[in-house]
């Protein structure tokens, strides 16, 4: 093996932040722009696709061996909508209400390309507990980006958070925020916002390696 | 020659699968979802004509009717299902009538994807519904006037007075309440085009449930 | 008239990508030239045409008759990734012009949920056949509209003393959401 192995903790944590889908890769954008008027809709979403891309790598990962390379993407395509099925069905079954706000979104999960993505990237190649953290991670941080950009839309469009009141009556809502223009402005500033901390990030890991030749040198 | 057999052989294997699973999963979230239609329609009808019975008296065209009866066999009003195009999409509605069809007696938005803080006022909120529990002649003090009571006009627009159901209601904006008459509808500031696709459906839909129920006692 | 109705509602009134949230990785991806924007706006089309049709087919005359519905996503999925397919086999064969122009386009249509998401809505909608068509159109030359308006944009932007943190996608996303601010205006329309 010369390929150098990446510990389990780091398989899981790059989803969150470094490789994060939406913020780092622009996977998926769709339903983070469409279903994120309010934080709800944005934790049922990310738990949504999460599910579907935890259960499709694992079975995925775990028939990598069986599945010839020429009709690998069909049988991911059918692995992906199989379980995207199940979703929906058991949605609006057990949970109507939020089944009815994610609409035609919760079928659409099956042309993220963030969950076909991973099984080509990751789960086809890597054994069933490691492609099991990784969708777990990449799932992670799909929801989280999505339940924050649900907040704080909801938040300067109602007020609220989860439906609770957050701000003051006299707050005036921005109800821009929780239009399609607001989707595009909040996610344009939150790329920009994940830029610069990345870019600050970098220039101290920098400035952290020189301080440390440094050292060495003295030493 | 094998390596045809054997992508074929995945993808029966996969494809059959997947249609048993899902057949599995759909015969237990069947039922659920059907319950979950059902009741968000009768909840809806047993709101708009308390104390009855929904029996289906048309379905057809895309207008759906049922005759609320008491306990006793009497006919206490009509519900009607029909829908049309609101400003961003289609508007899906029930209106009440009186058992003569002459004077609406309310009004329940289903499903609509007006604008956000503007248009949404059509729906009726929790409050609208639990105050409307318990008004007598279901009239409320602040019915017209304030965009955030646009639909409770439609169960009483002043004491005792209610809007015709001869299909030719009309939207007006800022009559205060004493000049207004049966076919005038309040419209929600900011939200004329919805407040007028409202009006509109409820009027094509009164008409259209005559001509039906004509037709049918004609033949 | 009603059929024209759908043709706007689906171009404009509710864009797919600015109303709807429909193909926004195309539109990122795919919108920095004029050129290309219009090649994968035809391709998004012709694809959306086809795969309208097949589906319609697929939900009326066998899904429905058999009484799975349930299988629909399966079914769309597979059916739209092997129409792409097979569209860019023929017209590789039929004509190279085309093929250079839309070739590339392709393969990166069959994760692109407007044409999933235009099929699930035509079902939704309970559209005939007709009426589906005319949405899917209709649908294309709206992705088509938006995709060209941005990549004019963009060219522009290129000029453009843009703050370096917003660059690329942040930029884009900005001025995605002015283009829906201005796209905001055509609802209500009535026909």
């Amino acid at each position: 093996m010369a390929k150098k192995q990446v510990s389990i903790g780091n398989e899981f944590v790059k989803g969150l932040w470094d490789q994060n889908p939406v913020l780092r890769a622009l996977l998926g954008l769709c339903p983070v722009l469409a279903v994120t008027t309010s934080a709800v809709n944005g934790l049922g979403m990310g738990l949504a696709t999460t599910f579907v891309l935890v259960c499709a790598s694992l079975i995925i990962s775990l028939a990598r061996k069986l599945i010839p390379a020429q009709v690998r993407i069909a049988s991911f395509i059918v692995v992906i909508a199989t379980f995207v099925t199940i979703v929906d069905l058991t949605m609006k079954a057990k949970f109507p209400a939020l089944s009815k706000s994610l609409g035609a979104f919760i079928p659409l999960i099956v042309v993220n390309c963030l969950i076909l993505g991973r099984q080509e990237a990751f789960a086809s190649k890597n054994n069933p507990f490691r492609s099991l953290v990784d969708a777990l991670g990449m799932g992670a941080g799909f929801a989280a980006t999505l339940t924050v950009l649900g907040g704080i839309r909801e938040l300067l469009g109602n007020r609220t958070v989860f439906g609770v009141q957050i701000l003051p009556d006299v707050w005036e809502p921005w109800i821009v925020m929780i239009l399609p223009a607001g989707a595009f402005l909040t996610l344009g500033l939150m790329l920009g916002a994940a830029n610069l901390i990345s870019r600050r990030r970098e220039r101290i890991a920098v400035r952290m390696a020189r301080a440390a030749a440094l050292n060495e040198r003295t030493v | 020659m094998k390596i045809t057999l054997h992508m074929l052989a995945t993808l029966i294997v996969v494809g059959m699968l997947s249609g048993g699973g899902l057949s599995l999963v759909n015969d237990w979230a069947e039922p659920f979802i059907e319950e979950n239609q059902r009741r968000v329609r009768d909840e809806a009808i047993g709101f708009l004509v308390p104390g009855g019975a929904p029996e289906q008296a048309v379905d057809q065209d895309g207008l759906t009717a049922w005759r609320v009866r008491g306990e006793d066999g009497t006919l206490k009003g009509w519900v009607v299902r029909y829908a049309g195009t609101g400003f961003q999409d289609t508007i899906d509605l029930m209106v009440a009538l009186d058992p003569d069809r002459q004077e609406i007696r309310g009004l329940k938005v289903l499903d609509d994807s007006e604008t956000p803080g503007l248009g949404t006022w059509i729906r009726l909120s929790p409050d609208h519904q639990a105050a409307l529990a318990g008004a007598s002649d279901r009239y409320l003090e602040d019915a017209v006037g304030d965009a955030k009571n646009f639909p409770l006009q439609f169960f009483a627009y002043d004491e005792g007075e209610h809007l015709s159901a001869e299909g030719d209601l009309k939207v007006v904006k800022g009559k205060p309440r004493e000049q207004l008459g049966p076919t005038e509808v309040q419209s929600i500031t900011a939200a004329t085009i919805s407040s007028v696709a409202v009006v509109d459906i409820v009027n094509e839909a009164v008409l259209k449930l005559d001509t039906i129920l004509a037709e049918q006692g004609g033949a | 008239m009603e059929l024209f109705g759908i043709f706007i509602a689906a171009a404009v009134i509710n864009n797919f990508v600015l109303i709807q949230f429909l193909g926004i990785c195309p539109f990122v991806g795919v919108s920095g030239k004029l050129s290309s924007a219009v090649s994968m706006g035809m391709a998004v089309t012709f694809v959306m045409t086809m795969a309208s049709m097949v589906t319609f087919l697929i939900q009326h005359y066998i899904l429905i008759p058999a009484g799975i519905g349930f299988l629909q996503t399966v079914a769309f999925i597979l059916v739209i990734a092997s129409l792409v397919q097979f569209v860019e086999m023929v017209i590789k064969k039929v004509s190279t012009g085309l093929y250079r122009a839309l070739g590339i386009f392709l393969p990166l249509i069959t994760t692109n949920c407007a044409i999933m998401g235009l099929c699930l809505f035509a079902v939704m909608k309970d559209y005939s056949f007709i009426q589906t068509l005319i949405f899917a159109i209709g649908a294309g030359a709206g992705f088509t509209l938006a995709l060209v308006l941005m990549a004019g944009i963009r060219e522009e932007l290129e000029l453009a003393d843009v703050p370096e943190t917003l660059q690329g996608a942040g930029i884009t996303m900005i001025v995605a959401g002015i283009l829906a601010l201005g796209f905001m205006g055509f609802a209500g329309m009535k026909f």
